[in-house]
């Protein structure tokens, strides 16, 4: 086994002692510059090796423009916060610039990083449990710009799981299963406000139906940027319920119409690249993975609760399923960063 | 300061191969005050405050974060043979424990316990971050999880016992309805299930699909008012055993309960069912 200390971890490891063993407030004020106003850092380097750069702030400095000098982009900004538990800089006081990603799997001695992908359906008033309301929506999103939460997109998650990408310590994914107009009229506008990503997973058999988004409204919401339009199946049957007499090879013949009628049918009304699904119920077996293997898909998601360690199933992703009746305390229970480990 | 590095990757080396089951701690070290001090500013105050760190995980057995707030300082001071030696001496311990950790891992792999094996293989990276092989290890585990746990096994327990014999079922909105209800009983709350269900079954009597999902989920209610509340869950057995009389876990259920028998059921049943004239 190789073994090399100089290829060990990171993190949040340098946190107190940066941050001088100060916990950060609820609510830190943050240096989320508007992206691509940031001026170079033109500080001092004191140290630097192929692993690290050693830097030394001036007053006019952020995390953004430290990005931008070392790490290629200031929108990698997030890498040297997590890694020294810092929400800003302080003027003369040293940063430590990772300059490769130390720890891409975010496994430490007392927990591991998980990422949470939540589970939306429909938005609206009333209709029970199953619909969040616009104004509980909006409370959510603000919440987690607020706290430093990293909505990314769900492709981010593939080299994440792979070991290649370490991804933000707060980092959270929002998808919306179904396909109802709702995410048009009410998702959208805020996550638009935000400038946060979502994907949509739609059946196609629905769309254009009653309450379902038009082939026009998803032309909109891909073009926002912010929207992906992935699939849900193509009838929103349960794929490992067999019909009453199917046949073997009816059903494989099913399920192959149930993966692939829906990306060639996305694919080609819009201009993306179908490579994720949403199994309907949440149920899958063997078969089915093996199906959506074949036709392309590279993460799937369920509804067993939890949040993503890095070595997740990327055809077995968890998600976190939030209800019409929850308040901002309840939704912030829902969002598991990390989980515990024990070591005998 | 004096710099015995042998001599300390000797006593680490001893700590480990007698078994300790956590990470090897360093040992105290009489060179450095471990007192909190003030925190001093700029350059100095950082490396002051790195190296205490390294000390002070390196007691705690993470050695992993002590290895690297070592580089760092190497990183800062490269001319100092103190960090350079505490870097290497922290390097062997990690290697040590790592290759510890993954046989442990392997046995409990071989003994088919999945928890203790994540456990060391989750150690292992945490001393190591890039060892592919405890990386793969876990993903491996993670699969086996799964198909023990979930794959093939279906959310709604009524649709899995009798094969889908609904064809309006097959391509209808409804659908959204019975998926939304089978994933809020599946997340426990089993009363906005059934809210929902009795909502689409007022609007579509006929929808066999719904009435056969509400009677599993009142089925699941009673399971779990049994403990507790036995006329609740007597009521809720009844209530399903109405739309779906053949269920014959809710019958046998409910005589358990009642201690007798549920054979005036089967009329009420008749009348009501899900595939009678509702």
């Amino acid at each position: 086994m190789r073994c090399n200390a100089t290829r060990l971890i990171g993190g949040s490891v340098l946190a107190a002692m940066l941050a001088g063993c100060a916990t950060p407030p609820a609510d830190p004020p943050h240096d989320k510059a508007r992206p691509g106003t940031t001026p170079p850092a033109t500080g001092e380097v004191l140290g630097r090796s192929d692993r690290f750069v050693i830097y030394k702030p001036e007053p006019e400095d952020t995390l953004r423009s430290i990005a931008a000098r070392f790490l290629g982009s200031e929108d990698r900004y997030w890498a040297i916060g997590d890694f020294n538990n810092i929400s800003r800089v302080d003027p003369g006081q040293p940063v430590v610039v990772p300059l490769k990603a130390p720890n891409p799997m975010g496994v430490h001695a007392d927990r591991v990083q998980t990422v949470p992908i939540l589970c939306y359906h429909r938005f609206g008033h009333g209709g029970g449990k199953m619909v969040v309301s616009p104004a509980n929506f909006a409370q959510q999103l603000d919440w987690l710009a607020r706290n430093d939460y990293h909505v990314i997109r769900l492709a981010d998650l593939a080299a994440y799981l792979k070991g290649e990408q370490a991804l933000p310590r707060r980092s959270v994914v929002i998808t919306i299963d179904d396909g109802y107009e709702s995410v048009y009229r009410h998702a959208l506008p805020l996550l638009r406000k935000h400038g946060f990503p979502a994907t949509v997973f739609v059946y196609t058999d629905f769309i254009g139906a009653g309450e379902a988004l038009s082939w026009p409204q998803l032309q909109e919401l891909v073009a926002s940027g912010l929207v992906d339009i992935q699939a849900h199946s193509k009838s929103h049957r349960n794929l490992i319920e067999r019909a009453a007499g199917e046949t073997d090879a009816q059903y494989a013949q099913g399920l192959e119409a149930e993966a692939r009628t829906p990306r060639e049918l996305i694919e080609r009304r819009l201009p993306v690249h179908v490579r994720h699904y949403a199994y309907p119920f949440g149920d899958a077996n063997d078969q089915v993975l093996d199906v959506l293997s074949r036709q392309q898909y590279q993460l799937a998601v369920t509804v067993n609760p939890g949040g993503n360690p890095f070595f997740a199933q990327p055809l077995m992703l968890r998600r976190t399923m939030i209800f019409g009746d929850h308040d901002l305390e309840a939704f912030k229970s829902k969002l598991q960063i990390s989980r515990a480990v024990s070591v005998p | 300061m004096t710099h015995r590095p042998v001599m300390r990757a000797a006593v680490f080396g001893v700590l480990v191969l007698a078994g300790c089951a956590s990470a090897p701690e360093l040992p105290p070290d009489d060179d450095v005050p471990t007192a909190p001090q003030r925190q001093a500013a700029g350059v100095e105050g950082f490396e002051q405050r790195v190296r205490e760190r390294a000390l002070q995980s390196g007691r705690q057995g993470q050695l992993a974060e002590a290895a690297t707030s070592w580089e760092i300082l190497t990183v800062l001071r490269p001319d100092s043979r103190e960090y350079r030696d505490r870097l290497y001496e922290t390097q062997q311990l990690i290697n040590q424990a790592a290759a510890d950790r993954m046989q442990r891992g392997a046995l409990a792999l071989k003994r088919g316990e999945l928890d203790a094996a994540t456990s060391q293989y989750l150690a292992v990276l945490a001393l190591a971050p890039d060892n592919a092989q405890a990386a793969d290890a876990l993903r491996g585990i993670e699969r086996e999880r799964n198909k023990r746990n979930y794959l093939g096994k279906a959310s709604r327990i009524t649709l899995a016992r009798r094969p889908v014999n609904d064809a309006r079922m097959a391509a209808s909105p409804d659908r959204n309805t019975l998926e939304h209800a089978t994933l809020l009983a599946g997340q426990g709350e089993l009363d906005d299930a059934i809210s929902l269900l009795e909502r689409q079954l007022a609007a579509d009597r006929r929808n066999v699909a719904a009435c056969q999902l509400l009677a599993e989920v009142y089925v699941q209610k009673a399971e779990k008012l049994a403990p507790r509340d036995k006329p609740g869950a007597i009521a809720s057995l009844e209530k399903s055993l109405r739309l779906d009389a053949s269920n014959a876990r809710a019958a046998e259920r409910l005589r358990q309960l009642k201690g007798g028998n549920g054979a005036t059921l089967t009329a009420v049943a008749a009348r009501e069912g899900c595939n009678g004239p509702r």
